[in-house]
C-alpha cells in the first residue's frame, strides 16, 4: 500500500520542503557552515559571502522538491550552490584582491603547541597555498580547494564537478602535485619549510580527454 | 485508539511510514496531523554543536596526502544570517534582501564610454539648440546693455571730454606760467654770470700788467 520508507535525507528534504520549520533549522545545521565557508572562498568577503550563503539556501528551498533521494542529500545541496557561486565569482573577479586566505579563517588556525614560529609559518604555509591556488587551472584548483582545503568527500567533490570519482582523484593527485612543487618553491625561497610532495600516482585512472 | 476512525483512516495509519505521500493524508486534516507528528519524531535530530564539530574535524585531521599537515579552519555561520536562514522557511517572516551587486554596465568602462557616446548623440541637437538660444540670449542681452548703457557713456564722455579740456587748459596755464618764472629765472642767472665774468676779466687784467716779463715767461708752465 504504502512506498517503501524513505531515506533519513530524503525525509528530511521533503519536511523541509513541506515548510517545517524544525527540519529547515536541521539542513541548516548539517549544511549551513559548509556552504558558508565555500561562499567565502568565491565571494572573497564576509558580507558578500553572506549574501551568496542566503542566495543559495534561497535556491536550495525553492529545489527542495526536486530531490529525489539518488545522491547524498549534502552532495546534491552543494551541487546546487555551484551555479550561483561561480558566477558569482566571475562577476565580482575584477573587484577582488589578489587570492588569498582571509584573516578570519588565519586567525581560526589551531595553535602549534607553545612554538610561535611554527604557528608563524603555518600561517605563511597557508597564505601561500590559496595564493598558488589562484595561479593553477580551474578544474585542479576547484578539486584541491573542495577536498584538501574544505573537507568534502571524494563523491561530494565528484558530484559538485559532475565527474566520475575516478576522475576526482586523478585531479586530485595532479593538482596536489602541482600546488606542492609552486608552493615548496615559492617557501624555498623565504626558509619556510616545506609542505610534503604526495607519492608517484599508482592506480590511478587516467582522466579522459 | 483506532475504534473511531472510519477504514480508511485506520488502514492509513496501520500502514503509515514516514514521508510518506499517500492520497489520503491529503483528504483527511487529522491524518495529515498524525503523519506530521510521527515525521516529526522520526525526523528529530538533534544537530551538534558547532564546536564540538571544529574539535572532532580536528582529530580526524587532513587526509596523508593533503596538501596541508593541518586542517584547514572553518568559519561559523554569524548569527546574523543564521537568523536570515531560519526565516527563508517561515513564510510569515521577512528576508532581508540580498544585496545586489551594480549591473555590468555601471561597472564596466566600455559600457561608460559607449554609454558616454549615447549620451552626446541624444543629447547633441539639444545642445546645438542650447547654443543658439544661448546666442540669441547673448545677443538681447548685449543689446540691453547697449541701450541702457550708450546714453551714460556718451553722455560720460561728453562730460569727461570738458572735464579732458578745462584740465588741459588749466595745465596749459600752469605751464606756461612756470615756463616763464624758469625763463626769467634763467635770465637773471645770465646777467650775474656776465656780470661776474666782466669783474673777474678785469681783476686779470690788472695782475698780469703788474707782473715782469720774465718772470712771466718763467712762471708758465706747458703741459706735457
Amino acid at each position: 500500500m504504502n512506498a517503501p520508507s524513505p531515506s533519513p535525507d530524503l525525509l528530511l528534504a521533503r519536511l523541509a520542503a513541506r515548510g517545517r520549520a524544525d527540519a529547515w533549522d536541521e539542513l541548516l545545521a548539517l549544511y549551513g557552515e559548509r556552504v558558508y565557508n565555500l561562499a567565502y572562498h568565491f565571494a572573497g568577503s564576509s558580507a558578500d559571502a553572506e549574501d551568496l550563503t542566503q542566495e543559495i539556501f534561497l535556491r536550495l528551498y525553492q529545489n527542495l522538491r526536486l530531490y529525489r533521494g539518488d545522491v547524498p542529500l549534502a552532495a546534491w545541496a552543494l551541487r546546487l550552490s555551484r551555479n550561483l557561486c561561480i558566477d558569482h565569482y566571475r562577476r565580482s573577479r575584477r573587484e577582488r584582491r589578489a587570492g588569498g586566505v582571509s584573516e578570519e579563517v588565519l586567525a581560526r588556525l589551531p595553535a602549534a603547541g607553545d612554538d610561535p614560529q611554527a604557528e608563524a609559518q603555518r600561517r605563511q604555509q597557508l597564505r601561500t597555498v590559496y595564493r598558488e591556488l589562484e595561479e593553477m587551472s580551474e578544474d585542479l584548483a576547484e578539486v584541491v580547494l573542495l577536498r584538501d582545503l574544505q573537507g568534502w568527500s571524494l563523491e561530494e567533490t565528484a558530484t559538485w564537478l559532475e565527474v566520475p570519482v575516478g576522475t576526482v582523484k586523478s585531479r586530485l593527485h595532479r593538482g596536489r602535485l602541482e600546488l606542492a612543487g609552486r608552493v615548496n618553491a615559492k617557501l624555498a625561497a623565504k626558509g619556510i619549510p616545506r609542505l610534503p610532495v604526495p607519492a608517484p600516482a599508482a592506480g590511478l585512472e587516467a582522466e579522459p580527454c | 485508539m483506532l475504534s473511531g476512525l472510519s477504514g480508511a483512516c485506520r488502514r492509513f495509519r496501520a500502514h503509515f511510514s514516514p514521508g510518506s505521500a499517500h492520497p489520503h493524508r491529503r483528504d483527511c486534516r487529522e491524518c495529515e496531523a498524525f503523519a506530521a507528528a510521527l515525521e516529526s519524531a522520526a525526523g528529530a535530530r538533534l544537530p551538534l554543536p558547532s564546536a564540538l564539530r571544529q574539535t572532532l574535524r580536528a582529530i580526524a585531521g587532513p587526509e596523508e596526502d593533503a596538501v596541508l599537515p593541518f586542517a584547514v579552519p572553518r568559519l561559523p555561520v554569524p548569527d546574523a544570517l543564521a537568523r536570515r536562514l531560519r526565516g527563508i522557511a517561515r513564510p510569515g517572516q521577512t528576508i532581508p534582501l540580498i544585496r545586489q551587486a551594480p549591473p555590468e554596465w555601471v561597472r564596466s568602462p566600455r559600457y561608460a564610454v559607449a554609454a558616454s557616446a549615447l549620451l552626446a548623440l541624444l543629447l547633441g541637437p539639444f545642445l546645438a539648440g542650447a547654443v543658439d538660444h544661448g546666442r540669441q540670449a547673448l545677443g538681447a542681452a548685449d543689446a540691453a546693455v547697449d541701450a541702457r548703457m550708450s546714453p551714460l557713456l556718451r553722455r560720460t564722455g561728453d562730460r569727461g571730454q570738458e572735464e579732458i579740456g578745462r584740465l588741459r587748459s588749466t595745465t596749459a596755464a600752469v605751464c606756461d606760467a612756470a615756463r616763464q618764472s624758469f625763463e626769467s629765472s634763467l635770465g637773471r642767472l645770465d646777467d650775474g654770470l656776465s656780470g661776474l665774468s666782466v669783474r673777474l676779466s678785469n681783476v686779470l687784467s690788472e695782475n698780469l700788467d703788474n707782473l715782469g716779463p720774465r718772470s712771466a715767461a718763467g712762471s708758465v708752465r706747458r703741459p706735457q
